[in-house]
């Protein structure tokens, strides 16, 4: 069986998701799930933290681009951060850097919330 | 030319492994690493699509994956007997990213298999779906 975790946190306002081992077909669900509960509790600020995050598939991308209309309808943003090299890869293959903000760190996605809250 | 054939149920949970099985083998016969990564990578996209699309999720059936090593390309073959895929023409993946609302949610997995492999070719004959993906791979030169 493939290996995924996912564990959501707050910061703050902001909600962090940590991914973990392979985002796929199979496992796309338990991220739904984690976009779903942050809803219903009227949390529309994530990061996504993708340090732990070995693979994705373009199932676990579709996750992404059914839920940052929500987001952003809701003054929110889906934002990701600590991508590695081979994931970043898939997705600027299919012109994600147009759709979503890519930082190298945690804090860094975090702070751009806080920036937009400040304005 | 190195040949090996590997079986699945078409249940989401086999793809991972086998992919990752595959990548093995791809690896032994010393294909480079990158062009491993984006195999496998063609690779669960593809099965992810026999399952979904010839399959409609039923977890019951079989899939089939030969793969061929040369010293100049990778091919494999992946065949199925679900239901037959239509207008499997070239894949385009067209979106306006400031129109959020129309997004695509599907149909990336084709166009990503399109991009990362030199040549790809469907046909469905006889009840027989097959789908072939072929990649030029750099192999060190033997000594």
């Amino acid at each position: 069986m493939a290996d995924f975790n996912v564990n959501v946190r707050g910061v703050g306002s902001v909600s962090v998701i940590d991914v973990k081992g392979y985002l796929d077909a199979h496992t796309a669900p338990q991220l739904e799930n984690a976009f779903n509960q942050l809803i219903d509790g009227s949390k529309y600020k994530v990061v996504v933290n993708f340090n732990d995050l070995s693979y994705i598939s373009s199932a676990g991308l579709g996750v992404f681009m059914a839920y940052v209309e929500t987001m952003r309808e809701n003054k929110g943003d889906i934002k990701f951060s600590n991508m590695q090299d081979g994931v970043y890869n898939i997705f600027d293959l299919l012109g994600f850097p147009m759709l979503y903000e890519f930082y190298k760190n945690e804090n860094e996605a975090i702070e751009k919330f806080k920036e937009s809250i400040s304005k | 030319m190195k040949t090996k054939e590997f079986k699945i149920r078409s249940d989401y949970s086999e793809v991972t492994p086998v992919t990752k099985l595959i990548r093995s083998f791809c690896l032994e016969e010393n294909v480079k690493v990158s062009d491993c990564n984006e195999t496998e990578i063609c690779l669960m996209e593809a099965l992810n699509n026999v399952i979904k699309h010839a399959y409609k999720g039923d977890s019951s059936k079989s899939i089939s994956i030969d793969v061929k090593i040369n010293d100049k390309e990778l091919i494999i073959r992946i065949t199925d007997t679900g239901y037959p895929r239509k207008n499997f023409g070239k894949p385009k993946l067209e979106y306006d990213p400031n129109d959020i609302e129309n997004l695509p949610e599907g149909g990336m997995g084709l166009y990503i298999i399109d991009q990362l492999m030199d040549e790809i070719f469907y046909e469905s004959q006889n009840g027989i779906n097959t789908f072939h993906m072929k990649k030029i791979v750099a192999k060190p030169a033997s000594v």
